[in-house]
This record gives C-alpha cells, sequence and structure tokens, in this order.
C-alpha cells in the first residue's frame, strides 16, 4: 500500500460570483511510496502547490480521495514537515527559539528542547547563530533554519514547495545536498514541488510532470541515476543531460498547447 | 565615516534649545519687552515650583491626576486592546461596528466632560471615564489594524508546523501585534492625561486640572505656566519609559 494516495482529486477556487470557478486540479491522481523522494513539475500556475496543500491538508478536494497510509486524510497533519518558498521564520524569536518552536507547541519542556534545536541548529551548519534573530541571517542561513524548524518534529513526510527558488545558485546547490543527506539520513518521505527541471532529476527518484492548469499528471519519470547522490556528481552525467532532454522536450509540448487554447 | 561636526547627542540639544528659550524669556521679562504679570518669567517660574513642592500642593494634586491618567489608560488600553483584537480576529463583525466605532471616535469627547460630571460625579470615576475614553479608539484601530496586518505566510507556517488557533494567538498575532500595542501607549500617554486634566477643569475639588483652573481664575499666571511645565516634563519623562519599553521589547526589529 502506498503511503500517500490522491485519486482523482479535484480542487476548485471561486474567485469571484461573476466569473466561473477556478480549475486548479482535475482528476489529479498520485501515489507515493513510503521513504520515496517524488518531485513535482510542471509549467507555472499548473496546480503543483495546491496538490502539495490538499496532501498536506491544507486545502480540502470538492472530489476525490486523499489516504494516507491508507486512512482518510482530514485536517493538517502531525507527521508532515512543509517547508514554502516564503521566509516563515518568526522574526521576533531568535533562531534557537524558532527551530524550537514546533517542539514548544508540543508542550515539550524548556531545556529539552532547546538541547533538541542546538543539536539540529548545529547539524545545519548553524552552530553560533543560536541567539541571533532571522534578520541577521542570509536567505540561505534562513531556509536551513527553517529545514531544522521542520526536523525538530521528526516528520515521516517532507513536503517542499519551491523551497530554494529565491535563493542563488550556489546556496540552492549547497542547500539541494543538505536536502540529500537528510533524506538519506532519515529515511524520510519527500515530496518535492519545482519548476525547476533540474532540480527535480538531481534530487528525486521519480519526476511527475503535470499539465497546464487544470493540473493533470502527465506522465511519469522514474530517474535511475545512481545513489547516493551529490549534485556535482550527477549534474553533468550523460544520462542526466539525457533524461532533461526528455522532460524539456515533453515540458516544451505542455507549453505549447497550453498556448494553443 | 561619521561627521564628526556634531557630537552632541539629540537629548543634549533639547535641554540647550530649552534653556536658550528660558534665558530669552528671563531677559524680556527684566527688560520689560514682555509683560510679567501675564506671562510670569523663568525665576519666578522656579520659585512658585519650589513653593509647590515644598507645601506638598503639587505632590497632592499631581497624584490625583496621575491615578486618573493611570487607571483611564489601563481601562481604555485594556479594553481598546480587547476590542480591537477582536475586531481584527472576527472582519465579519467587524464590517458591522467599524462605521459605529468611527462615528463615535470623531465625536468631540470633551465636549462630553459636562454630561459625564453628571452621570459620574465629581470624584474620580468621570475622570478615569474620560481619560480612558481618550485612549480607547487608539488602541482599537491600532490593534486591529496590528492583527489585520500579520503575515498569512507566517501563520499558514505556523498552523502546519501543529499550532492550534489559540497558540497562534499567543505565538503569532499576539508578538506582531506588540509594536501597534506600544504605539498606542505613547500616544495614549499624552491623551490620558489630558483627558483627565480636562475631566478636572470642567469639575472637581482636586487634580492639577482644578490647581490650573484655580490659578487661572485668579489670574495667578507663573502658577499656571509652572502647572503646564511640569505636565511637559513629565510626559516627555513618561514618554521615555515607554521608548525603553519599546527598545527592549523590540529589539528584534534592529
Amino acid at each position: 500500500m502506498a503511503l500517500l494516495e490522491l485519486t482523482n482529486v479535484s480542487v476548485r477556487f471561486s474567485l469571484s460570483k461573476k466569473r466561473p470557478d477556478l480549475v486548479a486540479l482535475d482528476r489529479f491522481s498520485l501515489s507515493v511510496e513510503k521513504g520515496e523522494l517524488v518531485a513535482l513539475v510542471g509549467p507555472s500556475g499548473c496546480g503543483k502547490t495546491t496538490a502539495l496543500n490538499v496532501l498536506a491538508g491544507q486545502v480540502t478536494p470538492c472530489a476525490g480521495e486523499v489516504r494516507l497510509a491508507g486512512q482518510p486524510v482530514k485536517g493538517v497533519l502531525p507527521s508532515v514537515g512543509y517547508i514554502s518558498q516564503a521566509d516563515t521564520l518568526l522574526p521576533w524569536r531568535t533562531v534557537l527559539d524558532n527551530v524550537a518552536l514546533a517542539m514548544e507547541l508540543r508542550g515539550v519542556p524548556k531545556a529539552q528542547r532547546q538541547e533538541a534545536a542546538r543539536s539540529l541548529m548545529a547539524r545545519m551548519g548553524l552552530a553560533g547563530f543560536e541567539h541571533s534573530y532571522p534578520r541577521e541571517l542570509s536567505g540561505g542561513m534562513k531556509k536551513r533554519a527553517a529545514i531544522a524548524r521542520v526536523l525538530a518534529i521528526d516528520p515521516d513526510i517532507l513536503m517542499m514547495d519551491e523551497p530554494f527558488a529565491p535563493l542563488d545558485a550556489l546556496t540552492r546547490q549547497k542547500l539541494q545536498d543538505d536536502i540529500l543527506s537528510i533524506w538519506e539520513a532519515t529515511g524520510c518521505t519527500i515530496l518535492y514541488v519545482t519548476h525547476d527541471l533540474t532540480e527535480a532529476i538531481t534530487l528525486a527518484d521519480r519526476v511527475v510532470l503535470m499539465s497546464a492548469r487544470p493540473g493533470r499528471v502527465v506522465r511519469e519519470y522514474p530517474i535511475d541515476l545512481p545513489r547516493p547522490r551529490r549534485v556535482m556528481d550527477v549534474k553533468f552525467s550523460p544520462r542526466f543531460v539525457a533524461l532533461e532532454k526528455t522532460l524539456w522536450r515533453d515540458l516544451e509540448t505542455q507549453l505549447r498547447q497550453e498556448e494553443a487554447l | 565615516m561619521t561627521p564628526k561636526k556634531s557630537r552632541l547627542s539629540p537629548g543634549v540639544w533639547t535641554v540647550l534649545c530649552l534653556l536658550l528659550a528660558l534665558c530669552l524669556w528671563e531677559w524680556a521679562a527684566a527688560a520689560g519687552h514682555v509683560n510679567d504679570y501675564f506671562f510670569s518669567r523663568p525665576s519666578a517660574l522656579w520659585a512658585e515650583f519650589l513653593e509647590l513642592v515644598s507645601s506638598g500642593l503639587l505632590a497632592k494634586h499631581l497624584s490625583v491626576t496621575l491615578q486618573e491618567a493611570g487607571l483611564g489608560l489601563l481601562f481604555g488600553g485594556l479594553f481598546g486592546t480587547l476590542a480591537g483584537l477582536g475586531l481584527g480576529l472576527a472582519p465579519r463583525v467587524s464590517r458591522a461596528l467599524t462605521p459605529l466605532l468611527t462615528g463615535l471616535n470623531g465625536l468631540p469627547k470633551l465636549a462630553l466632560g459636562p454630561v459625564f460630571i453628571i452621570w459620574f460625579g465629581l470624584g474620580l470615576r468621570s475622570k478615569v471615564i474620560m481619560s480612558a475614553l481618550m485612549v480607547f479608539f487608539i488602541f482599537v484601530f491600532n490593534l486591529y489594524t496590528g492583527v489585520r496586518g500579520v503575515d498569512p505566510a507566517l501563520l499558514s507556517g505556523v498552523r502546519l508546523l501543529g499550532a492550534s488557533q489559540g497558540q497562534l494567538l499567543t505565538k503569532v498575532i499576539w508578538p506582531a501585534c506588540l509594536p501597534w500595542l506600544l504605539t498606542s501607549l505613547r500616544t495614549g500617554l499624552g491623551l490620558s492625561l489630558s483627558g483627565a486634566i480636562v475631566g478636572e477643569y470642567l469639575g472637581s475639588t482636586k487634580g492639577m486640572g482644578w490647581l490650573l483652573s484655580a490659578a487661572g481664575d485668579v489670574f495667578n499666571s507663573t502658577r499656571v505656566l509652572c502647572c503646564v511645565l511640569v505636565l511637559v516634563v513629565l510626559i516627555i519623562a513618561l514618554d521615555a519609559v515607554v521608548h525603553l519599553l519599546e527598545w527592549r521589547l523590540l529589539r528584534w526589529r534592529g
């Protein structure tokens, strides 16, 4: 049985009474196995984020089924860590208190959660910044703090919505390596939304290409690059280039179809 | 490189400006350019100040006013904060009530003074209510703006970490509103004092407003101006305290 399963999920947003509803997802189906790293790619506005939000229990679909380990999903899941593109560290808290936040919400005693937060920060290369405020960190460090904050709840599933989009290429590559190490070390399941095909191929076991709105799965591509991967090692391999070419071609077809409409 | 020209801190400049103005005043009175019966003079003010202090008059009346203004600020601030938070969290209710509040806020509250005296008597109560009413709306509108302005990304981020509605309120909304609360407090300080003093002015038996009005009635301009200066210095001092509080609580803003 798949860990996460979406079956024929449709999502509509009503923008105003006068205009027709926006169909974000149309009979969208996806299943993710435990421990898998799946990347969702597609043209912008295709409903990638909506699909992720449905899985995270943030958006209720108007049709279809969402199941986690066979159980229907209702509301926010406690075992899911969500990392978005936005900077969601609380600016009035020190980095340490931000990383400890999820544990604080669960009632973990102060000494214990600070201890855990400290070690998470060290693991993410943030030692020494415990008492800094978020505004004092660089974009990449903020992102690492956000990852540490989510790892604190020891998630079974990580959902990432274009997490590194606003960062520069070098920082992004470092963070991609971090994600790969975290995934290898914890064995968690990762769902990764991105519009960056290179990033998707680098990280994922399987890339799911979505159509332009309303979002549907066009095709899935198993990525058979060897593991453990490091970004620099895979990026220039012939297999990688071949995969990238295929994906680009299919994405282009998608975009052309969208324009034709 | 920082310019080396003005090494003096702004606070020193404030004092220097004040001293200069006082010197000019004293000189003008001594030279006969202004009539010190109407306009008094700094040396007379100082003598009056010492007199007010040694006779215990100042302590007696100032403590009354401070108590009224303090209670007014406390109640106005407390209810204003609760109302502002409540309206911010319930947009539908706020759409219904905001026009009403805006209308009430637009009323010249000082004009209601005589009615308050009739309703709540000459004592403490009418002044506290006057003072509370002056600051209430500041808190309501500021806190409302604060709640509405909370970054939705922060809210959804923390909600996804497993926060309950209550936790969102205490961990995200409240801290995000703190700057607005402190701004309201700064504005409210002066207004709560004005409310109390005007209330006393309209009808009372003690307090700075009464002292002012009694002195004014007998053309004792020295005492009037002395009281005014005391209030000015007091407001500056209280404002500095809130400033310190802001600096302590909002260090994260840098």
